[in-house]
């Protein structure tokens, strides 16, 4: 691919003289439209006017046939998504040669069409668009200061092109096998001033727990209904000193919504916190066995699709959190419970063992917990019996002089009692 | 490796993008219709001093099988559950050896309550059997409404869980429930004004949970003004905000 000379773009059409040779860019595409050429970034594509030109890497391609409206013969069409790291974008090639398309593959596009469907624009490459391979290199640059500087709440779905500043608060990597490869990836959650959102770094990027960062050429992406920034070959990271972090805004101060505003807006993005009473704990809790095949927790030593097994100790509470405005069931993972606890795992099966008695854990868990007040940073996931609430940390509880300092808020504006957005 | 590998993969099990504020992802609120064939919301366990709660007259029993019974109040509150956090006084048994019955006295800067707790409520029933009064608490249960022979409605508290609270947590919760009471009395107030019967009609800063009770409560109370509910919440404030006790607690 490296050289880009190859005239790859066949377009049929007698006015498109030009061989592919990409030599004096400006000149030739510019005389066949008689009109200015200007090169252009996917972000702004769709609010350009005029004849253009975009460089930009193949992420995806397909070739389709489409029926023609008039029913005679086929039409051929290569489809995909294109992007040059400001915008990731549909294009739609018709008439394409029969080279394939690679993934990865660099293409140089004179005149595309902008079309716009639902609401997003998509190229399409027809008769009057020149199509060439291109290298690497030929790749716009993206300085630093054309990213754009957001905060984590204001990423949209899909967006591309920006830099955030951001705290690592949690960090974990794994090993996953990609087809016959195994690749490092690692996942955690990001915070700033305005919110928090869960990262997935598709290579193993120095992002540490309680570093700060700042991170470019990430994208937004949903991920089984949330959003996250996700980070891959193209992204980089750097890490910042706190005081960056400060001058940004800081870290949101935890602040809890109220559990009824979740429940009436479940889908909301990123992470929250909550705060509220344990009301119930719920069985299983505590001490608890894990299949080994699917870590389901077993009941009475059987798993409902592995059939009898001994199973994986393990620590686990679900819990009803009230706030007197929703309620919703926290799932707290093992961590969490050994620090509710004070007891770390092999601490709390000598405790079974001792007192004979499996449920010794959960009992002391709900001596722990019950009536009591927790602050709770996660997501909320809505079902049938209301919201799932998937807990990352157990956050301190508000500070005394927070409360005393609402009580005074209320006395002098009892308006303040209304609700607040998150 | 070609470097559009892992945004492809980064980007494929995505699903839908989140539309934050979709109307069409309301969850049916608190107190949805009695005949919905759906699993029955849990019974969110209201905040409301005990002032509130003892000024209530109207309960109200829902339809269809294992219906739960609301105790509705002045500022339109339509209670089943009950979170209360105060001291714990008069601790007394008063059933007999087959059916254990335990009645204690529970006050909060606004007033008092009747609290129980019987054989179908073990956990709370054996705090009680132990527990050295006075004491403070947090109190889980339901509200229960007597009409006595001259007609005058009795309010108890048929306690789920009873166990010792914190000044902390006695502090939170004060603050937490004048927040939730003066947002309830706001709305009343607002309800009676408008006279609305659709929930839609009511400002966003009011939780729908909170609009479809305070409608359902709209003609319930009709010599009662709201107002009056403000005095005792503001003091509850009051024993929570700046200033510190006038005589220390010397055990402390």
């Amino acid at each position: 691919m490296k050289g880009a000379t190859m005239g790859g773009g066949v377009v049929p059409g007698p006015s498109e003289g030009s061989d592919g040779r990409g030599a004096a860019p400006e000149e030739g595409p510019a005389e066949t439209t008689g009109v200015s050429l200007q090169d252009r970034r996917l972000r702004d594509v769709g609010s350009s006017q005029g004849a253009m030109r975009v460089t930009a890497r193949v992420l995806t391609a397909e070739r389709r046939e489409i029926a023609r409206k008039d029913g005679v013969g086929k039409l051929a069409v290569l489809s995909g998504l294109l992007s040059d790291g400001t915008a990731t974008m549909r294009f739609s090639w018709w008439d394409p040669p029969s080279v394939d398309l690679e993934r990865g593959s660099v293409l140089r596009v004179t005149n595309p069409q902008v079309r716009t469907w639902r609401d997003r624009p998509e190229l399409s490459f027809g008769w009057k668009t020149q199509v060439e391979f291109a290298s690497e290199l030929e790749l716009p640059r993206l300085e630093d200061s054309e990213l754009l500087e957001r905060h984590l709440s204001e990423l949209r779905p899909g967006e591309e092109g920006f830099r955030v500043l951001a705290k690592v608060l949690l960090s974990e990597s794994r090993t996953l096998t990609v087809g016959e490869r195994k690749r490092v990836i690692r996942s955690g959650l990001l915070g700033d001033s305005s919110g928090r959102m869960a990262f997935t770094a598709w290579v193993d990027l120095d992002l540490p727990v309680d570093s700060v960062v700042e991170i470019f050429g990430a994208s937004a992406r949903p991920f089984q209904g949330e959003l996250q920034v996700v980070m891959d070959e193209r992204s980089r990271v750097e890490r910042r000193p706190e005081v960056e972090l400060l001058s940004m805004g800081g870290l949101a101060t935890e602040r809890p919504v109220e559990i009824g505003w979740l429940e009436e807006r479940p889908e909301g993005p990123g992470r929250r916190a909550i705060e509220g009473v344990v009301v119930e704990l719920r069985s299983p809790s505590g001490l608890i066995h894990r299949c080994p095949h699917c870590s389901r927790s077993l009941v009475k030593g059987f798993c409902r699709e592995h059939g009898p097994s001994r199973g994986e100790p393990d620590l686990r509470a679900r819990l009803v959190l009230d706030d007197g405005t929703g309620s919703v069931t926290a799932q707290l993972s093992r961590e969490c419970v050994e620090n509710l606890l004070g007891l770390d795992l092999p601490k709390a099966i000598e405790l079974a063992r001792e007192r004979l008695d499996p449920t010794a854990v959960q009992e002391l868990l709900s001596e722990r917990v019950l009536t009591h007040r927790l602050r709770l940073l996660g997501r909320a996931v809505p079902g049938l019996w209301g919201l799932t609430f998937f807990v990352d940390r157990v956050l301190p509880l508000t500070p005394e002089a927070t409360v005393v300092e609402e009580a005074n808020r209320l006395l002098r504006t009892p308006d303040a009692s209304l609700r607040e957005g998150p | 490796m070609s470097t559009s590998r892992g945004a492809k993969e980064g980007s494929s099990p995505s699903i839908t993008a989140p539309e934050p504020g979709h109307p069409a992802s309301v969850r049916p609120a608190g107190s949805a219709p009695s005949n919905d064939p759906a699993p029955r919301p849990r019974e969110v366990a209201w905040r409301l001093f005990t002032h509130e709660l003892t000024s209530s007259s109207v309960q109200e029993k829902g339809e269809g099988e294992k219906a739960t019974t609301h105790v509705l109040t002045p500022l339109g509150g339509c209670v089943s559950r009950l979170l209360l956090v105060g001291t714990l006084s008069q601790i007394e048994p008063l059933g007999s050896g087959a059916s254990p019955l335990w009645r204690a006295r529970f006050t909060d800067p606004t007033g008092g309550v009747a609290v129980t707790a019987g054989s179908y409520q073990p956990r709370a029933l054996a705090f009680l059997s132990q527990a050295k009064a006075p004491l403070l608490a947090t109190v889980v249960g339901k509200a229960h409404l007597f009409v006595g022979r001259e007609g005058v409605p009795m309010v108890s508290v048929r306690s789920e869980i009873i166990a010792p609270a914190t000044p902390a947590e006695e502090r939170a919760w004060v603050v937490e429930t004048a927040r939730q009471s003066l947002r309830r009395l706001a709305l009343t107030k607002e309800v009676r004004a408008r006279g609305s019967r659709d929930p839609g009609a009511y400002p966003c800063g009011y939780p729908r949970r909170l609009v479809d009770s305070a409608l359902r409560c709209l003609d319930r109370y009709p010599g009662s003004d709201p107002e009056r509910f403000r005095g005792p919440i503001e003091r509850a404030l009051g024993s929570v905000g700046e200033g510190t006790p006038v005589v220390p607690d010397p055990s402390r």
